[in-house]
């Protein structure tokens, strides 16, 4: 029984959808609902436990059907998607935790759909073949465009159908540069592709590579296809926003590690992609530097954010790639836990726009995580965004431009995210100092942002949990480098840095406050950007790059 | 579209659409065809059966349909777990093809039913 | 010349000029629908082999058309046929909240 964990991790979550809608059809107990969803989102810490003693002795391989090896599906265990299924399960299990309280009405379908997304996600991570993972990325999507639909109804159905449309149009991208591959090699199996790439012609890798590139940057939201992100997940609801940000997003950089690392033997394409990923993280910040309500704030920080990631994995080095992986995790936790603070702020407040929120100290809990979450995005030294962003920013010293943008980017998180603690929790505005009734969220509320926060001190204080265990294995697997980098806790050249960045993002802030017509005239510019234009952009963005990759090559 | 043309010819075609789509999901593991393809004609002969003759009376059998549905996924991964318990891997071939076929034409047909009937529903309530 | 790969990639490039020009939101879906069929013709005449038989084994067959194109496309058409129905609902949706069909007027 042991041998069949991949498969049974992957059913569980059907199952369950199954029975909570046979339920919900049948009869109306909620209570019955949620046992069940909890029961199926617990399971998998043990499956998880049991993999991780079988992983110890090399990568896990169970096809299904029992065909060998070149006709087969297979599911596909390495060190890399055993990370990101640990940061699946926690966050989902966390997010459904605060959902009971947060979602009253047509739980059973929301219950349903949810399940239906984490098993797509699973899916995603444990397959071995490229066209599997097409599969369960269409499964997780579709019930994302429902899933966002439970918010707040006019604002949410636009933003699904926009989603809907550009990100099909990711998916038949994807399709076809499959499509490519296939004719061209005849394989589709990642392992074996990997080893067959460097056969085809350069001609045609710059076009399959074109097309991954687009496909790929939709799903990841790098910055010309980036136009879906802010609108969907800001009229989300908050656990959905919480899991849509930080697990969906991440499946595009994860496809895209797969399949960079499938060997392409295009020249400067370290470069050109590291150009991208900097110009996403700049443009991210400048994004939620001139916007006033807090969830559309954090989904602008969520595409700097991936811009970072971008960056690492660029690089293409050892520190490179592991403080990618490392920050995918990291920003998996600390972005749950900012979507769920505001969350709890908008559910006791009724309102997005931080002018009018004025909290004060009247929420404690929420106060503390999100200053927990704060210090752990902008770099500060004993929370873990700390480690993954230090470790990026090492890796790409011998770029300084690229270096030099990253640093700006980190200046402008911290200003962003004082302006919605000046604004929301500081600053009471004066038609409000009446009413001063506000209480602190629900328990079932509080206890997934608290152990949100603790994870976040603990990853920061023990890199080495994950690090060793985890990700410097699967490092060493995609890059051959070497792979012994020894992280200390403290070094004295990148805290003075962190707090020199601290200071800047302070003084930014104020930069910002006093000018705030400026910034209302840029929003607007931003938000005359249709539908059509930003398609056209983005096609436009790619042909440019397969232009480019085809006069360097 | 209750002309009496349209009337006539639609009960003339149903019971041959119906034996063609059944047809082509019971040959479907060694001729083309299969699960969905019979099950999308199949559905195809009952909206023609609404499309002529009206769709109300047909409203209240949307809970059952959704049953369907269900059970046939949960049908479809016992028949996987049954790999799994005689000692195989998951989804082998234990001679059940046929089987997986006819859960997904039933599957496919409930689906496509209901979708019609739920966009009818918001058709007649206006 | 026309052959099933160059039909393929022209249905492919006309559907997304569809996508990008379009302002009616039903026309944007049918577009979509023509870039996925585009991919499926490339797709099922890239593994035709001039000469050769249906996939089915009958006695006295040798060489057939490569079966596996075929089978990852009936998956892509299901799922195909599942994003136009959601699509489809939510424009229904979006017309009785909004009353037109045009992204950019609905405010």
């Amino acid at each position: 029984m042991i041998e069949h964990t991949p498969i049974i991790l992957l059913v569980t979550p059907l199952l369950a959808a199954l029975i909570v809608s046979i339920i919900s059809l049948v009869s109306k107990t909620k209570s019955i609902q949620k046992i069940i969803t909890f029961i199926s989102l617990c399971l998998p810490f043990f499956y998880l436990s049991i993999l991780f003693q079988e992983l110890s002795g090399g990568v896990i391989e169970y096809s299904i059907g029992g065909w060998t090896k070149p006709y087969a599906i297979t599911l596909v265990i390495d060190e890399l998607s055993f990370a990101l299924i640990l940061i699946t399960s926690i966050v989902t299990f966390f997010c459904f935790i605060y959902s009971t309280k947060c979602m009253k009405e047509n739980s059973g379908k929301f219950y349903f759909f949810f399940l239906i997304m984490v098993m797509g996600l699973y899916g995603i991570f444990l397959s071995g073949d490229i066209f599997n993972i097409y599969v369960f990325f269409e499964l997780t999507v579709i019930s994302s465009y429902i899933l966002i639909t439970f918010g707040d109804e006019r604002a949410s159905l636009k933003a699904s159908i926009k989603y809907l449309i550009i990100g099909s149009i990711a998916s038949l991208f994807f399709l076809f540069g499959v499509g490519l591959l296939y004719a061209e090699t005849g394989l589709l199996d990642i392992e074996q592709l990997s080893k067959n790439i460097h056969l085809i012609d350069s001609q045609t890798q710059i076009i399959i590579f074109t097309l991954f590139l687009g496909a790929v940057g939709i799903k990841a939201a790098i910055i010309p296809f980036h136009t879906w992100l802010v609108d969907a997940h800001s009229t989300a609801p908050s656990p959905v926003s919480a899991v849509l940000s930080g697990i969906t997003v991440k499946t595009g950089v994860y496809i895209f590690i797969r399949v960079f690392s499938l060997g392409f033997t295009l020249q400067n394409l370290n470069e050109i992609i590291m150009v991208l990923g900097a110009i996403t993280a700049f443009g991210g910040v400048i994004g939620a530097l001139i916007e006033w309500d807090i969830k559309r704030i954090i989904a602008y920080h969520t595409i700097s954010q991936i811009g970072f990631i971008v960056v690492g994995i660029g690089a293409f080095s050892t520190m490179g790639i592991a403080g990618g992986i490392y920050h995918i995790v990291n920003h998996a936790i600390f972005k749950g836990l900012l979507f769920l603070c505001a969350g709890s702020i908008i559910y006791t407040t009724g309102t997005r726009d931080i002018r009018e929120h004025g909290i004060g100290k009247t929420m404690p809990v929420t106060l503390i995580t999100y200053i927990i979450a704060v210090l752990a995005i902008s770099g500060v030294t004993p929370f873990n965004g700390s480690v993954s962003k230090s470790l990026i920013e090492s890796s790409v010293l011998n770029y300084p431009i690229i270096w030099l943008i990253l640093i700006f980017t980190s200046i402008g998180t911290v200003a962003s995210f004082s302006k919605i603690l000046y604004y929301s929790f500081m600053k009471v505005p004066k038609k409000y100092k009446s009413q001063q009734k506000y209480q602190e969220a629900p328990f079932s509320m509080q206890l997934p942002m608290i152990v949100l926060a603790l994870l976040c001190i603990l990853l920061g204080i023990l890199p080495g949990l994950w690090l060793d265990n985890l990700i410097l294995p699967a490092t060493s697997s995609l890059v051959a480098g070497n792979s012994n980098i020894h992280i200390t806790l403290i070094k004295p050249l990148y805290v003075l840095k962190e707090w020199i960045i601290v200071l800047f993002g302070i003084i930014l802030l104020k930069v910002i406050i006093t000018r705030s017509r400026d910034i209302d005239k840029l929003r607007e510019l931003i938000s005359k950007f249709k539908l059509n234009i930003s398609l056209f952009l983005m096609i436009v963005t790619l042909v440019i790059v397969s232009i480019i990759l085809g006069a360097l090559n | 579209m209750t002309s009496r043309i349209v009337r006539t010819v639609a009960r003339v075609l149903i019971p041959f659409i119906f034996l063609f789509g059944v047809y082509i999901i019971i040959y479907g593991h060694i001729s083309p065809g299969g699960g969905f393809q019979g099950g999308v004609i199949l559905a195809m002969g009952v909206i023609l059966i609404f499309v002529v003759y009206g769709g109300e009376k047909m409203q209240k059998y949307v809970p059952h349909l959704s049953i369907i549905e269900i059970l046939g996924v949960a049908f479809f991964v016992f028949i996987g777990i049954l790999g799994i318990v005689s000692g195989r891997q998951f989804f082998s071939n234990l001679g059940t093809i046929w089987i997986l076929n006819i859960i997904i034409a039933s599957k496919v047909f409930a689906g496509l039913v209901i979708l019609y009937l739920l966009l009818l529903r918001g058709e007649l309530a206006k | 010349m026309i052959n099933g790969l160059n039909i393929g990639i022209i249905l492919f490039l006309i559907g997304l000029y569809g996508v990008i020009t379009n302002k009616n939101l039903i026309k944007v879906v049918m577009s979509l629908s023509i870039l996925g069929n585009g991919i499926v013709l490339f797709f099922i005449s890239s593994g035709y082999v001039k000469g050769s038989f249906p996939p089915i084994i009958n006695p006295g067959v040798e060489n057939i058309v490569d079966p596996v194109p075929q089978a990852l496309m009936l998956t892509m058409i299901v799922i195909n046929l599942c994003v136009t129905a959601l699509a489809l609902t939510i424009i229904v949706r979006l017309h009785k909240e909004f009353g037109t069909l045009d992204l950019e007027e609905m405010k």
